[in-house]
């Protein structure tokens, strides 16, 4: 069995990915073949431009590499939710927009699995906390 | 000669904060962004989360940094030079990717096997090494389609560092046009086929599809879904009628939507290899 030598977490713009900082320099460090990454993740991720895409890559000691996808950010599919370009810089005074609750569902259950957790209330929680803290204001 | 210098932001928040903070930085124009904490391998073991996020310039990053305001410890920094694009060769070993065909960095002395054909190859930052699925499949459905047969003309289209060009012309392929829209990948190619020998019979250009405007029996493309089928048109004309078209870059749950565009234009599927999630669909053009 190989030996796991390490993880590394990227954030990279769904299908667009580039060598460049910081995935090439964390990546060369690792051994990870660079180009080779930049392919399958940009394969991988073609349906899902215009958003960021969290991915874990496990580095094994031949620097042969495996990764996993992960949800975009609450923030962004809440963002894209409310078509707003940022969060409000005082979002107990500025609303930068408004979702329905069935919206904060929908986000909350796609973000089930990342959240480390099977209890959606907990997760609706986590989402609408989310929310607040970006200026949008929650219906329903 | 001034080194390249490429600014980031570096961060240090609650993993709480996380989440925010990545939709704020992406917002801001961040174009990637690393996380940092316990169990990466560069590690922050302060229970914190390190973040370091890329700007296309100064500029922009100190704009971000500026509209990020107080909240968290922010540094503006810089990552220097580009020693660290070449550091993966250090690991890289000679790689079989035919029955026949052994990639071998030219660095590395290798002493083949018996009826082994010896590729030396110099990537340079171009993909094209031989150690991805895709290349070590579409290499084979060469070998495969030139043992015994005599092509003239084989288009490599999105060559890369031109391996698969070069499996061609290992396997007494007359000729290989190839393209790149990647001008480093071209520059790299023409280099690797100067230094095998190649250099006469390797046509290397800078350019999409239309750089290729050439016809031939035999056409290969490694690149990706997301351009293979809105392209299939452009990529189908650059065959012959009754010649074969090999592609590449393909996940496996790609393939339904791959082998729909391509038989829409008159092709018939006649092989798909797969090696791990990747698939390698062979045509043939009626």
């Amino acid at each position: 069995m190989k030996k796991v030598t390490g993880q590394v977490k990227l954030q990279c713009p769904g299908g667009e990915a580039k060598p460049g900082p910081p995935i090439g320099p964390v990546l060369g460090q690792a051994g990870v073949n660079i180009p080779m990454f930049i392919k399958e993740f940009n394969a991988k991720t073609a349906d899902k431009k215009g958003y960021v895409i969290p991915v874990v890559i496990t580095v094994y000691s031949d620097k042969s590499f495996t990764m996993v996808l992960k949800t975009p950010p609450a923030s962004i599919l809440l963002m894209k939710a409310v078509g707003a370009d940022k969060g409000s810089a005082r979002p107990n005074k500025e609303k930068i927009g408004k979702l329905p609750m069935a919206k904060v569902v929908e986000i909350a259950k796609q973000k089930l699995e990342d959240l480390n957790t099977d209890d959606l209330d907990s997760a609706i929680r986590s989402i609408s906390g989310t929310a607040r803290s970006m200026g949008i204001e929650i219906e329903g | 000669m001034t080194e390249p210098r490429y600014p980031v932001l570096v961060l240090e928040a609650p993993r709480d904060d996380v989440d925010l903070l990545i939709g704020k930085l992406t917002l801001l124009g961040a174009e990637g962004i690393e996380e940092r904490d316990a169990s990466t391998l560069v590690k922050n073991t302060s229970g914190l989360v390190t973040l370091i996020a890329s700007f296309d310039d100064d500029a922009s990053a100190a704009a971000a940094l500026e509209a990020l305001g107080d909240a968290h410890k922010v540094t503006l920094d810089a990552v220097v030079g580009d020693s660290w694009r070449d550091g993966w060769k250090a690991h890289w070993k000679p790689t079989r990717i035919t029955p026949t065909v052994v990639v071998v960095p030219n660095w590395l002395s290798y002493d083949p096997e018996p009826g082994d054909r010896v590729l030396r190859l110099d990537p340079g930052r171009a993909f094209g090494t031989g150690q991805h699925p895709s290349t070590a499949l579409a290499s084979r459905a060469i070998e495969r389609r030139l043992t015994g047969a005599a092509h003239g003309l084989l288009l490599d289209l999105g060559c890369g560092s031109g391996i698969l060009g070069f499996v061609a012309l290992m396997h007494g392929c007359g000729r290989v046009v190839g393209n790149d829209i990647d001008e480093d990948s071209i520059i790299n190619a023409r280099e690797n086929a100067e230094a095998l020998g190649f250099a006469s019979q390797f046509d290397l250009r800078i350019g999409g599809f239309e750089a290729v405007p050439e016809t031939s029996a035999l056409v290969v493309a490694n690149i990706e879904a997301k351009v293979l089928v809105p392209f299939a048109a452009t990529v189908g004309a650059r065959v012959e009628a009754g010649g074969a078209l090999i592609l590449s870059g393909i996940l496996v749950e790609q393939r339904a939507e791959v082998v729909a565009a391509y038989e829409a234009l008159g092709f018939s599927l006649e092989r798909a290899e797969v090696e791990g999630e990747w698939i390698c669909p062979e045509f043939r053009k009626a």
